[in-house]
């Protein structure tokens, strides 16, 4: 007797109710097409209203979210038809059999859940992770897919983000701050220079000036210079969204060499490919 | 066999003549032997043979048809039938016997003839053998075929083996050995065990058939009549059915692996295992109040009798529990299969429920327990032995009677007396104890029902919301606890009669010690007698008692469960009959609630002699203690503690002198006054809280211990609340005469009905909440408290219409001025308390939705984000112009509003503010500088024309107007100079730095007499660029260098002011004392500006083509206002209150009439910021440059956006196609045309380009 209760109890066919298989694809196309269709809608409406973007972004990843399980629940419950003891049963030891089988996607998948509410990042937040550092563009089921600045789509699985470091450059808020380094010859006029950084950043269309603009001077080696000492002239400001972030940085690079060869404020790396005077020809 | 030889020898003659008779006689010998063989060949052997053959034969015939289904095998093989089959043994000593017969044959088949047969009776003999052998051959074959599929019955279904089931067997065989004498129950068992024992057999040998038939449908129908079996009702569970449901158990889970698998078997087999567990749970739970019992019994001297039974029973229940939960294993299920999972898993999920049960049953364990404790014990009856004793000394006294009779006739009375006093102890003793028995049935009948209920109660509860039966089980449940309850009553009916028919009896008993002589023995006789009607007595009260407890565990359960039953159940149960019960019950609840106070107090000597008990009473006694304490501290000590407080919070003594200081310390929401004044009513609330919080202290202790006690608590309680409600009130609520700091200020007649409303409400409330918490903790009546919660809405429906009725003037004073039909029907003022009530109730409805509508209105006016809800409602309230367009009016009446309407705006704030200013600079000169920020159209230059004559009145004025951008600062200072009047200044050389140039210019610009600097245009002083913002650092520097000599009045462009004043590490701002900001115009101020302006300009507007629908009279008049407000809400929200953009829109809007001192408002077209959606990033970064810098050129642009100059071409000639942009006539500066302007800020805005405000 054991065996063979054991054996068609676990048999998931016999719980099939065939009849019903047409209505759970009508609620997956529905859930298909209802997901896309407020994903989208979402989407669409933060980009016309720039300043809730990633609000809705997130509304937009809970809702799929919600529409999948919800339509999973549907399909489940009218396709397979358990008595209360069958589901303990398929609940049971087919939970534990599926448990293992898909031992990282269900992990992945309670990681979705617990990053969608604990919220160490957020849809459209801009994170470091490992070595990936891009926009966060949504948090699956499975995994979270990240576009990098190389506009490359990155997917990295939820599971992971729990027991790893995970930076969020602008914590679920629009703007973000970018740091930006500038190096100059030590005996250049400093002075001068912090003033021109400050001007390029408050200058720059893509400034948000809610937040302080702050200049750090600071003498040192130059990062990978061969040893070659600078002034470097470290800005942090933020950009009014992070979709700029680079641009950003295009344009306070561009506005800054040209001021500074409008002061004769000269780089460290122009310093470094003139012949010093005092060598002989 | 060797042929005799025939030898002549003379001398042997002995021998020969031996010879020669043997010679003679063996012929004779010789030929009856070979006869005898043939003989023996032809009668025995051969029909032997054939025998054998036939029989083998028929068994094998037999077999085959056994096989088929249609023989027996009783029939076929009558040996077996007996034998232990479902034995392995058996079956392989069966195997071993069927391999010796094959060696037997086999041996058979080679061995020789009988003697003495002639070849061809050898040859018959042979074949007769061979063809016999033949047949048994083919019989054991069959028997073989059937040990096999004995065998492989038996690897299938292990649990049919005669071994796994010889104990079960023995047990049934014990049970079925009864004496003549065994009682009904013991009976019954062995009526039980008989039955079970011929189950299993006759289960083993359907099993049988199953293996050897194939398809045979014996065992299938066996275990299908067993599995649809019911099972036994709730009532009628006892030992006997006990064991046959566990012999179905055990039949259907040893016999199911023989059949094809069935969801509908396991579900049986599981709910007969599930039904088992839970037939055993109570016992379980009997187990764990008995050890209550127990620990109750080892404080108190309880009979320890009924403790032993049922500690006995617990074992029971124990064992019982331990068989249940592991019956999955002993029934052969693989436990660790996903069946087995299952099962245990089912189980201990039950396991865990009933231990839920188990904890919800705790607080009437302990409540039974205090009962016990308390002396109310059910068990008190009269034993055996007390009776015999009784009997024996009546007899004994009628012995000594007929002793006496001889001698002395009154000590012979006496003697009789005594007997008969003692035969009387004796009858009421015995018909005491049957009584008693007789009513521990009925209640044990009816405990346990209860206790059935609670568990259903607890299970159907504890069932999720989606099983459809739920609510099903939980009106039955509900419908027979009502069922029980009424049986409860009954019972305790009856025993209230029995109790009073005895204390009737007792009562008319005779004193029997009339006419007698004092004797030991009759004083002793009589006080047995007495102490017997006393214990009697005691004894129902007990029963009495026992029933009151019950029926009130009941109605606690019907009360919990009240909620969740269908309303169908709960109107089922009639509430006045069930009420009259109640109060019927009411006397016997009081008097049984009176003798467990009693009882608690007789064991009070008892309980003095504990530890426990004094350290329990010390530690309850010093909380009270410090309850006490602290409650006569706070009271005493809190009228000084507010005082204290209210002079550390007031204003200091100066700040008391100047009134208007002293309203300042309150928010904009409060009404100022005397905090010291406040003393008195707060010192009132702080008593009354304390009451409450102390009082409530004293309930919360008091209610699960002595509910009766509670209520003085409660009533401490409910008076505190009852002056606090009022007191917060009257606090809240001030009238002009009170001077202390509130909420509100209203009349006296206002506040008064206020606070009678709140008294009356509170008071009610809590009389009824009173009401509730006696007939529910103290006379535990459910339905009463229905009936009061039922009276209670009533009265408060009462009370609510009182209080209309009361404020039923304020009301239609209120309405006075309303135009509707209902609100002019509602304040008609009318003495008929009905009608009156009716109008004031009406108009107290239509009041709360104006008011909420009011709310909802302000929460859509003052959210920036809602505001467009307040648009898109407002042209919904507007007529749109539909059919023939009504020409605009014309240019001169347009040209003349143009010209008005700027000159008569008027910002009387914002002037008031620069005056005040300029006012104080006056007094002590510094820092004279002002700031007017506005965005472009806002007004900037009106307001500074407007304060003209105010600063020209006591110093010079000299304005200011850049009308180009100048970035760079040299020349910037050099045309500041040149503007103020010094075209000398000749700034250093270009090696100084722009500070000296500063101070250079500061110091000509300090030779000047005391100016007045307007200036205009003060933005265009830099560029949002690199190194563009020089100049108005260097000219701000000058500014201030010299504001304590020169006082300027500087007008900058809204946004890049905003801009400005974000980066404050280049352009410092703070150098300006004070900043004029000029708010966006409200509706009503852009309403009476263009009104006014355009009636100016000789026109009347009017809003009739507004009106969505043409009415008369005062309705027209209502429509027309409505309109009217509609339409300078849509205008103010679409203009952004710009006054500019709100001419230009009105402008758009205005029609002409008839009349032409008339014109028509219509509705304007605006643009909507969704017409921007497709704008690119360029074209929205280039228009934030131009919010910025408006009158930008496309080389500043260029600078400015850092984009190619290319770029910034195209992106503006492409916004100014689209209308969006316009050149100036100069056709080199370029900004935002005033009728975009709006939705493209509104755009940029919520795309975030432009984020400060």
């Amino acid at each position: 007797m054991p065996t063979e209760l054991t054996e068609g109890s676990t048999n998931l066919l016999h719980f099939v109710v065939w009849d019903r298989i047409p209505f759970a694809i009508v609620v997956i196309v529905i859930a298909f097409v209802v997901g896309r269709f407020a994903s989208r809608s979402l989407d669409a409406l933060g980009e016309r209203i720039s300043t809730r973007r990633l609000l809705f972004k997130q509304v937009s990843a809970i809702t799929r979210f919600a529409v999948l399980m919800v339509a999973t629940a549907m399909v489940g419950s009218s396709v397979f038809s358990f008595s209360r003891e069958a589901l303990l049963a398929v609940g049971g030891s087919a939970a534990v059999a599926i448990g293992f089988a898909f031992k990282d996607l269900l992990a992945s998948l309670m990681a979705g859940i617990i990053l969608l509410f604990d919220r160490p990042f957020q849809v459209g937040d801009r994170i470091q992770f490992d070595k990936t550092y891009g926009e966060v563009v949504e948090i699956g089921l499975r995994s979270v897919r990240i576009n990098t600045l190389d506009d490359n789509l990155v997917s990295i699985p939820n599971h992971l983000f729990l027991n790893q470091v995970v930076a969020s450059a602008n914590a679920g808020a629009l703007h973000q701050m970018c740091v930006y380094p500038f190096y100059i010859g030590c005996n250049e006029n400093i002075g001068a220079a912090k003033q021109i950084v400050y001007e390029a950043v408050a200058s720059s269309r893509y400034v948000y000036l809610d937040k302080p603009i702050v200049v750090v001077v600071r003498e040192g080696p130059v990062p990978d210079g061969a040893e070659r000492f600078a002034i470097e002239i470290k800005v942090k400001a933020y950009v009014f969204d992070g979709r700029y972030e680079t641009a950003f940085g295009t344009d306070v690079t561009e506005r800054v060499r040209r001021a500074f060869d409008e002061h004769g404020i000269r780089t460290a790396g122009q310093i470094e490919w003139e012949i010093p005077s005092s060598l002989p020809a | 066999m060797t042929q005799p030889i025939l030898r002549a020898r003379p001398i042997r003659m002995f021998q020969m003549g031996w010879l020669l008779t043997t010679l003679w006689l063996s012929p004779a010998w010789a030929g009856p032997q070979e006869d005898v063989a043939r003989a023996r060949l032809v009668q025995t052997v051969l029909p032997n043979l054939q025998a054998r053959r036939e029989r083998a034969t028929e068994q094998t015939r037999a077999a085959q048809a056994l096989f088929k289904g249609t023989g027996a095998l009783e029939t076929t093989f009558p040996e077996l039938s007996a034998a232990p089959l479902f034995s392995a043994g058996f079956i392989e000593s069966e195997r071993a016997a069927l391999q010796t017969r094959s060696q037997q044959r086999a041996t058979d088949r080679v061995s020789s003839p009988p003697a003495h047969l002639l070849p061809a009776q050898i040859l018959k003999w042979r074949t007769a053998l061979q063809h016999t052998l033949d047949a048994e051959e083919q019989s054991d074959v069959s028997r073989r075929r059937i040990l096999n599929a004995i065998g492989a019955g038996l690897v299938r279904a292990p649990g049919l083996a005669e071994t796994e089931t010889v104990e079960m067997e023995e047990r049934w065989k014990r049970l079925r050995t009864v004496v003549p004498d065994a009682t009904p129950k013991e009976k019954k068992l062995a009526q039980a065990a008989g039955q079970a024992a011929g189950l299993l057999h006759r289960l083993r040998a359907a099993a049988l058939r199953q293996v050897l038939v194939p398809g045979d449908p014996t065992l299938a129908n066996l275990i299908d009549l067993d599995a649809n079996a019911s099972l036994p009702t709730a009532q009628s569970w006892s030992t006997a059915t006990v064991l046959l449901v566990e012999a179905r158990l055990e039949r259907l889970s040893r016999a199911a692996p023989l059949l094809e698998q069935s969801d509908t078997l396991i579900e049986r087999i599981e709910g007969l295992q599930m039904a088992l567990v839970e037939q055993a749970l109570p016992e379980l739970r009997l187990a764990i109040e008995a050890q209550k019992l127990a620990q109750a019994s080892a404080k108190e001297e309880i009979a320890m009798e009924p403790i032993d039974e049922l500690r006995q029973a617990a074992a029971q229940a124990r064992n019982h529990l331990e068989l249940m939960t592991t019956a999955a294993a002993e029934s052969g299920l693989d436990l660790t299969g996903t069946g087995g999972g299952a099962f245990v898993e089912h189980h201990r999920l039950n396991i865990a429920l009933a231990q839920l049960k188990l904890a919800t049953m705790q607080a009437r364990i302990d409540r039974r327990t205090l009962l016990a404790q308390s002396g109310l014990s059910l068990d008190v009856r009269a034993t055996e032995a007390d009776i015999a004793k009784a009997k024996a000394t009546a007899e004994d006294a009628r012995k000594k009677a007929l002793d006496a009779k001889e001698g002395d006739r009154g000590a012979a009375q006496l003697q009789m007396l005594i007997a008969d006093l003692r035969a009387r102890i004796a009858a009421d003793l015995e018909q005491e104890g049957a009584r008693h028995d007789q009513a521990a049935v009925r209640y044990e009948a009816l405990h346990r029902a209860v206790e059935e209920h609670s568990q259903a109660i607890s299970v159907a509860t504890a069932l999720s919301p989606l099983v459809t039966d739920r609510g099903d089980r939980i009106d039955a449940t509900y419908r027979a606890l009502s069922k029980t309850i009424r049986q409860i009553r009954e019972e305790r009916e009856h025993l209230s009669e029995v109790l009073q028919e005895t204390i009737q009896t007792q009562d008319s008993l005779e004193n029997p010690r009339d006419n007698l002589p004092e004797s030991e023995d009759l004083t002793e006789a009589i006080s047995d007698l007495n102490e017997t009607h006393s214990s009697i007595r005691r004894n129902i009260e007990g029963e009495l008692d026992a029933a009151l407890f019950l029926l009130a565990t009941a109605k606690d359960l019907r009360t919990r469960i009240r909620s969740w039953t269908s309303i169908q159940s709960r109107r089922s149960a009639d509430l006045l009959p069930e009420v009259s019960r109640e109060l019927r019950e009411l006397p016997a609840i009081l008097r049984a609630d009176m003798r467990g106070h009693q009882a608690q107090l007789n064991a009070l000597p008892t309980r003095l002699r504990e530890l426990n008990a004094w350290g329990e009473w010390l530690f309850s006694g010093l909380k009270l203690l410090i309850l006490l304490l602290l409650w006569t501290l706070v009271r005493r000590q809190s009228g000084s503690w507010i005082e204290t407080a209210l002079t550390t919070l007031g204003p200091t003594s100066q700040q008391r002198a100047r009134p208007w200081e002293r309203t300042q310390m309150y928010p904009s929401w409060m009404v100022g006054g005397d905090l010291q004044a406040l003393q008195e009513p707060l010192a009132r609330i702080t008593s009354a809280l304390i009451d409450i919080i102390i009082a409530g202290c004293f309930l919360a202790f008091l209610t699960p211990r002595l509910p009766s006690m509670g209520v003085a608590a409660y009533i401490v309680c409910g008076a505190g609340l009852v002056r606090l409600v009022p007191e917060l009130i009257g606090l809240a609520i001030i009238t002009p005469a009170h001077t202390r700091p509130a909420l509100q200020v209203t009349s006296e007649s206002t506040r008064q009905l206020l606070l009678w409303t709140a008294r009356v409400t509170v008071t009610w409330i809590v009389f009824e909440a009173g009401l509730i918490y006696v007939a529910e903790h103290v006379l535990e009546a459910d339905f009463l408290v229905l009936l009061i919660e039922t009276v209670g809405s009533v009265v408060l429906v009462f009370i609510a219409l009182g209080a209309v009725y009361r404020w039923g003037p304020d009301i239609q004073s209120r309405l006075k001025d309303d135009d509707g039909v209902i609100q002019r029907w509602a304040a008609i003022e009318n003495k008929g308390i009905f009608v009156q009530t009716l109008r004031a109730t009406t108009g107290a409805i239509i009041l709360g939705i104006q008011w909420c509508l009011r709310l909802i209105g302000r929460i859509i006016d003052r959210r920036a984000g809602l505001s467009w809800i307040g648009a898109a409602l407002a042209r919904r309230q507007l007529k749109e112009d539909e059919g023939t367009p009504t020409p605009a009016i014309d240019a001169t009446l347009r040209a003349a509003i143009e010209q008005i309407a700027p000159d008569r705006i008027d910002n009387p704030a914002a002037a008031h503010r620069v005056q005040t200013v300029f006012d104080e600079w006056q007094v002590q000169r510094r820092q004279g500088m002002v700031a007017v920020i506005g965005d472009r159209g806002m007004g900037k230059k009106r307001l500074i024309r407007s304060l003209r004559p105010i600063l020209s009145a006591d110093m010079d004025i000299v304005e200011l107007t850049l009308d180009h951008r100048i970035t760079d600062p040299g020349r910037a200072l050099v045309w500041l100079a040149k503007q103020a009047g010094i075209d000398s200044l000749q700034l250093p050389s270009n090696t100084a730095g722009t500070s000296e140039w500063t101070e250079h210019t500061a110091d000509a610009l300090r030779g000047r007499p005391p100016t007045v600097f307007i200036f205009q245009n003060t933005h265009r002083l830099f560029l949002r660029s690199v190194g563009r913002f020089q100049a108005m650092r260097a000219v701000l520097g000058a500014m201030q260098a010299c504001s304590g000599h020169h006082f300027w009045l500087c007008a900058f462009h809204g946004p890049a002011w905003t801009f400005l004043d974000g980066i404050g590490e280049v352009v410092n701002l703070s150098s300006f004392r004070e900043r004029v900001l000029l708010e966006p115009l409200s509706p009503s101020a852009i309403s009476s500006w263009l009104e006014s302006s355009t009636l100016s300009a000789g026109a009347t507007p009017q809003y009739n083509r507004l009106v969505q629908r043409e009415t008369t009279g005062k309705e027209q008049a209502r429509l027309l206002d409505r309109a009217s407000r509609a339409y300078w809400r849509l205008l103010a929200e679409s203009s952004q209150g710009n006054p500019r953009v709100a001419l230009a829109f009105w402008l758009k809007g205005l029609r002409q009439t008839s009349d032409p001192g008339l014109v028509d408002i219509g509705l304007f077209n605006t643009p909507e910021s969704i017409d921007l959606e497709d704008l690119s990033d360029t074209d929205m970064f280039t228009l934030t440059a131009l919010i910025i810098h408006n009158g930008a050129t496309l080389e500043e642009l260029h600078e400015s956006l850092n984009l190619p100059p290319g770029e910034v071409h195209s992106t503006c000639r492409n916004l100014e196609s689209r209308t969006i942009i316009q050149i100036d006539e100069a056709g080199d500066s370029l900004h935002v045309t005033d009728f975009w302007l709006p939705a493209v800020e509104r755009l940029l805005r919520r795309r975030s380009f432009l984020h400060r405000r």
